[in-house]
């Protein structure tokens, strides 16, 4: 597993092995969509992945241009712009506007909720292939098991993630075929509040 | 039927598991120290340098107690340069607040252009020579300008590489000041 400090210099750049992670994660999580849209949605498979292709970069263009947001000065300065990206709130900005780029168009060509539980479960692939790339310390612990830095040992905070994601992912597909539209989304997300309690023990 | 009954137990004794193991964690947590590591979170790992004046400062000596402000730079990098007009304006607005410290690698640049680079901007605040990227393996940036914020207590609760915006940099100096929550 990689350490989420360290990178591949290439040449003048930098990419961090968590933006690559990121990359990574996105790319799985995109083709687990895909895959769930093509089986249940094959009449409009392409307006749907086209729909969320497009909120993807209008989520790394809102991302990349929010500093303009808190210091527009900065249109004055292109170059400037080319260097800075996020800052406050950035994440939160740009999941805003392509969350609802998607809700306006999901509404508007009124979608079914079984999208959601696919966007759900794409979400939940993400967390596991992040988390299965990217070591994550948690709080120091007192098992021989774990990262080791310094002779300390942490808990293995991303694989319990990969642990509790994965198990009540598994868990929810199946124990929820039969249900109606949407109640899949709705469980995955009380999963995702309940797997942050469960750990909040183990970060720091 | 049995496959649903199978992953209703395991979810039953994964999640059991976890729930004792946290139990276990917070009697941990009461009795020991925050281990030290340059990420959010956790504390700050010590260092001792000389700065381009020639005095020494150590972090856990001469600087823990208030909140710290650390960028990593060298003088050819072009987001070092861009973000340093900001960083000297923010320096002078808190600098009854908080300690902004300068490090820079020196393994990457020439003294001379990091003196003429400090003076070009008028950098108000201590620059310390980083010779052997020591403190640079120890905080662990390869890239820079890397910007770590520490509050009094000695953990660090920001952490970005990258150059930042003026906004950024007070939001990070207010991270600093409020501390760990």
């Amino acid at each position: 597993m990689l350490n989420e400090l360290e990178g591949i210099q290439l040449g003048p750049i930098f990419l961090s092995f968590q933006i690559l992670s990121i990359a990574l994660s996105v790319v799985v999580a995109y083709f687990t969509f895909a895959y769930c849209v093509k089986r249940d949605f094959p009449q409009i498979k392409s307006e749907i992945l086209d729909k969320f292709q497009t909120s993807l970069v209008i989520f790394l263009i809102t991302y990349k241009i929010t500093p303009l947001f808190f210091e527009p000065s900065l249109i004055f300065s292109p170059s400037k712009l080319l260097i800075y990206s996020g800052g406050p709130f950035a994440f939160q900005i740009s999941a805003l506007v392509s969350l609802s780029y998607i809700l306006y168009h999901h509404i508007s060509n009124k979608w079914s909720l079984k999208i959601v539980d696919h966007f759900a479960v794409a979400s939940f692939a993400y967390f596991i292939v992040s988390n299965l790339v990217l070591k994550t310390y948690g709080s120091a612990s007192f098992y021989e098991f774990g990262w080791i830095h310094n002779d300390i040992v942490f808990h293995p905070l991303n694989l319990y993630y990969v642990i509790l994601f994965s198990l009540f992912l598994c868990s929810s597909i199946i124990l929820l075929k039969q249900q109606k539209n949407g109640v899949l989304a709705i469980l995955l997300l009380l999963s995702f509040f309940f797997i942050e309690a469960i750990l909040a023990p183990f970060t720091v | 039927m049995i496959l649903r009954r199978m992953i209703i137990l395991i979810n039953i004794i994964v999640i059991s598991t976890f729930v004792w193991m946290g139990q276990k964690q917070h009697i941990l947590v009461g009795e020991g120290d925050s281990p030290t590591l340059p990420l959010v979170g956790y504390q700050a790992p010590d260092f001792s340098l000389e700065t381009f004046d020639g005095e020494v400062l150590s972090f856990y000596d001469d600087l823990l107690g208030e909140p710290v402000f650390i960028n990593f730079w060298a003088s050819w990098c072009p987001p070092c340069r861009a973000e340093m007009p900001a960083m000297v304006d923010v320096a002078h607005l808190y600098e009854n607040e908080i300690n902004f410290i300068g490090i820079n690698v020196a393994t990457q640049d020439g003294k001379n252009q990091a003196v003429q680079f400090i003076e070009e901007y008028q950098v108000p605040y201590p620059n310390l020579i980083d010779e052997n990227a020591t403190v640079s393996r120890n905080y662990q940036v390869p890239p820079i300008p890397t910007t770590i914020v520490i509050d009094q207590e000695g953990t660090v609760v920001f952490r970005k590489v990258g150059g930042m915006t003026k906004s950024e940099m007070i939001a990070a100096v207010k991270e600093g000041l409020e501390g760990k929550e």
